[in-house]
């Protein structure tokens, strides 16, 4: 996992509290009102978290270094987002403390006055609430909780316009004033592109459907480009968008399951939910905006002569469908253990095409079938291909199944962590 | 710990600090009522009526003594200034004037009240010391405060 995105965070933290002691022109200042300068700071550092967040969503090919792979910032997202709006709560309410025993200067943090300044604060910290609380205590199905984190925006501009008005010893110093707005203008800017840029001129590629398949709960869909081919890394994936009369026109994250030397695309889609059921109405003919490539999931697994072992769970298996294919044609690479793991033999839908990489014969491919054998741990791993400490593993599956795996190799037979490389199928977590 | 229990965490303190000034604001403004209507209260000082705690027995009010400030920047001064609260009775009974103490000196502010861009914060008849540097500084009150300073 690379930490340079957090680390960089860090330094924005760092320089933020630094500005604020150098706004004072007594350091005493903080120490004798000690509620107002905790209002300060929790209000600045949460800014900076807050907008930092707004970065982190635009899809943005710098943040997918900073972290490695889109999978992982968006894990930050999450992590940055709840502690951001945390310390956003404790803003008015060290506010509210200083202010008592006054309660009517302390009404002023809670409920809408005549005071406009105040007010956009109030209006962002309210809109940012039910944000939140839909986010975190409201089960909703993704595309309608997605809709409402849409309106994530209207926060923001509240958010600004409070910085904006406000008066305070913050207001006055200048470095402090342009370094928050100016990172707080800038996650604005992140948004607008996001929300109406990114559609028309983000990184996307126009297809169309030459093949669709349908083999039990899985759909796989092969493109080729219309104007120009995406290039991309083997165990990469892309934001698809179906131009279906019968489908909307939201795009879901799907991993490329061809190889970077074929000319078309594929996707192996396993039905879900409510737009992954519908998915069999797509026919070969109708048009596919692509967006990406992004993750950097294969990115190791491409470059190292170390010898590796890939455990894919059920429809975990599509990144390891392109690197097999890509790396046992083209790659001088170690030895390849790939354990495909599913409930039953009538779910391996790919065993037959996974088995072909055996024609190199560094490549070795175990199914493991948890109907018959069990639920896989690393035990049994480590028994069939030998020590892992050198070994390169990569997992892909249900989140369960790749974090009690990788918490094993980790700990008891003590794996680098940099050397087990992990894709999560879901931006909100497990 | 999760970021959601964080969170969590974070928004339950937010609920029951606001959930208790809420209520006291709601016992302060009963106490306002009775005073009104009792009127051998209004006879020690109109100001006392317009402030919001007033009724409310002073030993349940949390009592704050601060530093002053001092002069030029706000430094504040080692020996706390005697915090003079409330005002006491300075005028007829009839004076409907709003006086609050900041750093020792008396302050009418009145006008203040509908004009002052922090909205009607003014707690009558009490030091303001802390409230007033919690979000102004010295400069402010040696220079636009003066006009209301009680000579
Ligand atoms: C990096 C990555 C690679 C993936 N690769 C594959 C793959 O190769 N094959 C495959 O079958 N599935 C893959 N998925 C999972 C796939 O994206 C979801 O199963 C699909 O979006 C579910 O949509 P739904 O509306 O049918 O299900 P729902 O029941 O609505 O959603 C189920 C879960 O899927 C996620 N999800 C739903 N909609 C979206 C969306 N628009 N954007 C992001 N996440 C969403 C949410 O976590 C949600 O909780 C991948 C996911 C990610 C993040
Ligand atoms: C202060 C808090 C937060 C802010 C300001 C914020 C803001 C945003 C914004 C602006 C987007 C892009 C929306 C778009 O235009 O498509 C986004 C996307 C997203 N956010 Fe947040 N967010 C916050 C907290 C969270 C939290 C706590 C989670 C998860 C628990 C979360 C999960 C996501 C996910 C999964 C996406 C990706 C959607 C996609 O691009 O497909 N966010 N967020």
């Amino acid at each position: 996992m690379k930490k340079t995105g957090w680390f960089i965070l860090f330094c924005a933290l760092f320089l933020t509290v630094n500005l604020w002691i150098l706004s004072k022109g007594d350091i005493g200042l903080i120490k004798t009102y000690p509620f107002k300068s905790l209002g300060q700071i929790t209000a600045l550092l949460g800014t900076v978290l807050i907008s930092f967040e707004f970065f982190l969503a635009a899809r943005l090919k710098f943040m997918e270094n900073w972290f490695g792979g889109l999978d992982k910032v968006y894990h930050a997202h999450r992590l940055v987002g709840g502690s951001g709006f945390a310390l956003i709560i404790y803003h008015p309410l060290f506010l509210i403390v200083n202010a008592l025993p006054n309660i009517k200067a302390a009404m002023n943090f809670v409920l809408p006055s005549s005071i406009l300044s105040y007010d956009y604060g109030i209006l962002a910290f309210y809109t940012m609430f039910v944000l939140i609380f839909l986010t975190f205590y409201v089960k909703l199905p993704y595309h309608i909780w997605k809709i409402s984190h849409i309106f994530m925006g209207v926060p923001l501009v509240f958010m600004l316009m409070h910085m904006l008005f406000i008066s305070s010893d913050i207001s006055n110093y200048m470095p402090l004033r342009y370094w928050i707005l100016g990172i707080s203008f800038l996650s604005l800017a992140a948004y607008i592109y996001k929300r109406f840029l990114y559609t028309r001129f983000g990184p996307r590629y126009e297809y169309i459907i030459t093949q669709v398949r349908q083999v039990e709960s899985v759909t796989e869909i092969v493109m080729k480009p219309v104007w120009k081919k995406l290039e991309y890394q083997a165990g990469q994936f892309a934001f698809i968008s179906f131009e279906n009369k019968w489908l909307s026109r939201e795009k879901h994250p799907f991993t490329i399951a061809s190889s970077p030397d074929d000319e078309t695309l594929r996707f192996a889609i396993k039905s879900l939910g409510d737009y992954t059921n519908k998915l069999e109405v797509v026919r070969a003919g109708d048009k596919v905006a692509v967006f990406g490539p992004y993750g950097q999931f294969g990115e190791k697994a491409n470059t190292t002569l170390k010898d590796q072992v890939w455990i894919a769970g059920g429809i975990g298996v599509t990144p390891f469908l392109s690197l097999a294919k890509y790396l046992s044609v083209r790659g001088n690479t170690g030895n390849i253990t790939v354990y495909y793991c599913v409930k039953n033999m009538n779910e391996a839908m790919y065993a037959e095409e996974l088995s072909r990489a055996t024609a190199n014969p560094k490549f070795k491919i175990l199914n493991f079938c948890s109907d018959v054998d069990g639920r896989i741990n690393a035990e049994t791993i480590v028994k069939q291909s030998g020590d892992p400490k050198d070994k390169l593993i990569l997992l892909c599956g249900p989140g369960g199944m790749t974090s009690a795996l990788s918490q094993d190799f980790e700990n008891r037979y003590h794996v680098p962590r940099r050397n087990i490389i992990f894709e999560e199928f879901s931006f909100l977590g497990t | 710990m999760t970021i959601k229990t964080i969170t969590t965490i974070a928004l339950i303190n937010f609920a029951v600090v606001v959930g208790m000034i809420i209520g006291w604001s709601y016992a302060v403004k009963s106490n306002e009522i009775q005073v009104t209507v009792q009127p051998s209260a209004s006879a020690t000082t109109s100001a006392k009526s317009a402030n919001p705690f007033a009724g409310v027995p002073q030993d349940l009010l949390p009592q704050k003594i601060e530093p002053a400030p001092s002069g030029g920047g706000q430094k504040p001064v080692s020996k706390p200034l005697p915090t003079p609260a409330p005002v006491p009775a300075s005028g007829p009974a009839q004076d409907n004037r709003c006086i609050v103490t900041i750093q020792g000196k008396r302050y009418d502010v009145t006008q203040l009240r509908t004009t002052h861009s922090g909205g009607d914060i003014f707690a009558c008849g009490t030091d303001m010391t802390n409230t007033f540097f919690g979000q102004h500084n010295q400069s402010l009150l040696d220079t636009t405060m003066q006009q209301y300073l009680i000579p």
